[in-house]
């Protein structure tokens, strides 16, 4: 059984740390351009980078598939030039699982971005600090917490994604079969001892990211 | 040094409109900017430090221009130096007092040589040396102050603008700021240009006297010798007048 549930949860680690790395650098990026600057559609791609949140999972798995798709924009591109096709595959479980958890990264870091005063960036640049020294020195070090609570509920999100990871990578087991898909598996073959077994250890690894983000929610200052 | 401004500049927000034309000349060391709140005192301030953009003029400090609109100048803050001391001091909170006094030494080249040596000197001067572990929400408003005023001094700045440096700290401590203040200036020999809406600040500080209203300067004195402007009225008497021309209903 430990063996049964080892390969699916090694697997969601994998796919949910890639997933989270991807959703926090995309997503930072994002809502630090939306936090400091106004610009022309910066209230319609606000409201996409949050869409996810919002959509059906099955949608956004049908948006990839036709992105990423063998005869996706994308994807037949991918797969006629360099012979890589990521339906069906781990990396396309991280990126449906990344695309489900980048909304979770924006909304916390553009929070947190928001939160940081223009003030002390205007007083770090009359101290003769470059935009980056600005950014790195002041921004970075006042917002991190927030990034960070936020990269942490993705990663849970991540871990517990089910519907876009089974349109996209579908649910083989050993090499796309997740601790999400492994207990609908179990509860469907009658295996009530696995199941509790993968229920279990879900549940322990999001409580405790769950409690952990919330002590960074906090403000320091 | 003589500071020079001219600019103009339209704000709209709210379907509101705030047109400031400032233009005058402080020929002293120290210039009071003084006039109602909502008059343009600040964004004249961080249009001189580069924090924001006018639509049009000139800014010299000196023979440094730092913006001309005709010409396409226009320095960015980082080049001013110019010293800033916000009117909430933006202490950087994650920082201690030494670091925040250290934070504009980083990549500036300073005569005087170790940086270390530097900021231990500021920190003896501002008596700030015992609270240099400290972080800024364990600070009184007086000593917030100080690390302010020292974290801008210590890059020698060709002016220093204080965006009313007295207001957030309680009355009692004020006068002993004011005089902190004075004393500093005395010993930096640093140009400053202080905003205020506070008499007591002008009797104190001003050289030259700066008067704002509505988005406009309307007056530029010279009170520097023996307190007394071309009209030949003292210095109590040219701010009683001023003062009740900004507040006529007060004057009754």
């Amino acid at each position: 059984m430990f063996g049964q549930a080892l390969v699916p949860l090694v697997l969601t680690l994998k796919v949910a740390g890639f997933a989270t790395l991807i959703a926090l650098l995309t997503g930072a990026l994002c809502a630090f351009l939306l936090a400091r600057y106004s610009f022309w559609g910066s209230d319609v791609l606000d409201a996409i980078c949050t869409l996810p949140m919002v959509m059906p999972p099955t949608v956004l798995g049908y948006y990839l598939i036709v992105v990423i798709g063998r005869r996706g924009w994308i994807g037949g591109w991918l797969y006629e030039n360099l012979g890589i096709n990521l339906m069906f595959t781990w990396q396309g479980a991280v990126l449906a699982s990344a695309v489900v958890a980048f909304p979770l990264v924006f909304k916390s870091a553009r929070a947190a971005f928001e939160g940081v005063d223009t003030q002390l960036e205007n007083a770090a640049r009359t101290l003769g600090s470059s935009e980056l020294r600005v950014f790195a020195r002041v921004t970075l070090p006042l917002a991190w917490r927030g990034i960070l609570a936020g990269t942490m509920l993705a990663f849970a999100r991540g871990m517990g994604e089910f519907g876009a990871t089974l349109m996209v990578a579908g649910n083989i087991p050993g090499r796309t079969q997740t601790l999400s898909l492994a207990v609908y598996d179990a509860v469907q073959a009658g295996q009530d001892d696995l199941a509790n077994f993968l229920v279990l250890v879900t549940s322990i690894v999001c409580v405790l990211i769950l409690v952990a983000s919330g002590k960074l929610f906090k403000p320091a200052y | 040094m003589k500071v020079r401004v001219d600019i103009r500049k339209t704000l709209r927000s709210h379907g509101r409109e705030f047109k400031l034309d400032a233009s005058f000349e402080a020929e002293h060391d120290s210039t009071v900017v003084f006039g109602p709140s909502g008059s343009g005192k600040s964004l004249t301030m961080q249009c001189i430090a580069g924090l924001v953009k006018p639509d049009e003029g000139h800014i010299q400090i000196g023979e440094r221009v730092l913006f001309d609109s005709s010409s396409g100048i226009d320095l960015r803050p980082q080049l001013r130096n110019v010293g800033f001391v916000f009117q909430d001091y933006a202490l950087f909170p994650h920082l201690t007092v030494e670091k925040n006094i250290d934070f504009g030494l980083h990549g500036a080249v300073t005569d005087s040589g170790d940086a270390a040596v530097r900021v231990q000197q500021f920190l003896v001067l501002f008596e700030l040396e015992p609270l240099a572990h400290s972080y800024p929400r364990n600070l009184s408003g007086g000593q917030r102050q100080r690390v302010a005023l020292a974290r801008a001094l210590i890059r020698q700045p060709d002016l220093l603008l204080l965006d009313e440096p007295l207001s957030a700290l309680d009355p009692l401590l004020r006068d002993r700021v004011r005089r902190e203040l004075t004393d500093m200036q005395l010993r930096f020999k640093i140009p400053m240009l202080v905003i205020t809406h506070d008499p007591a600040d002008v009797e104190a500080l001003a050289e030259n006297l700066v008067v704002f209203d509505h988005g406009r300067v309307t007056r530029v004195l010279n009170l520097k010798h023996s307190g007394e402007d071309a009209t030949g009225l003292t210095r109590p008497q040219v701010l009683d007048r001023t003062l009740a021309e900004l507040y006529p209903a007060d004057a009754s």
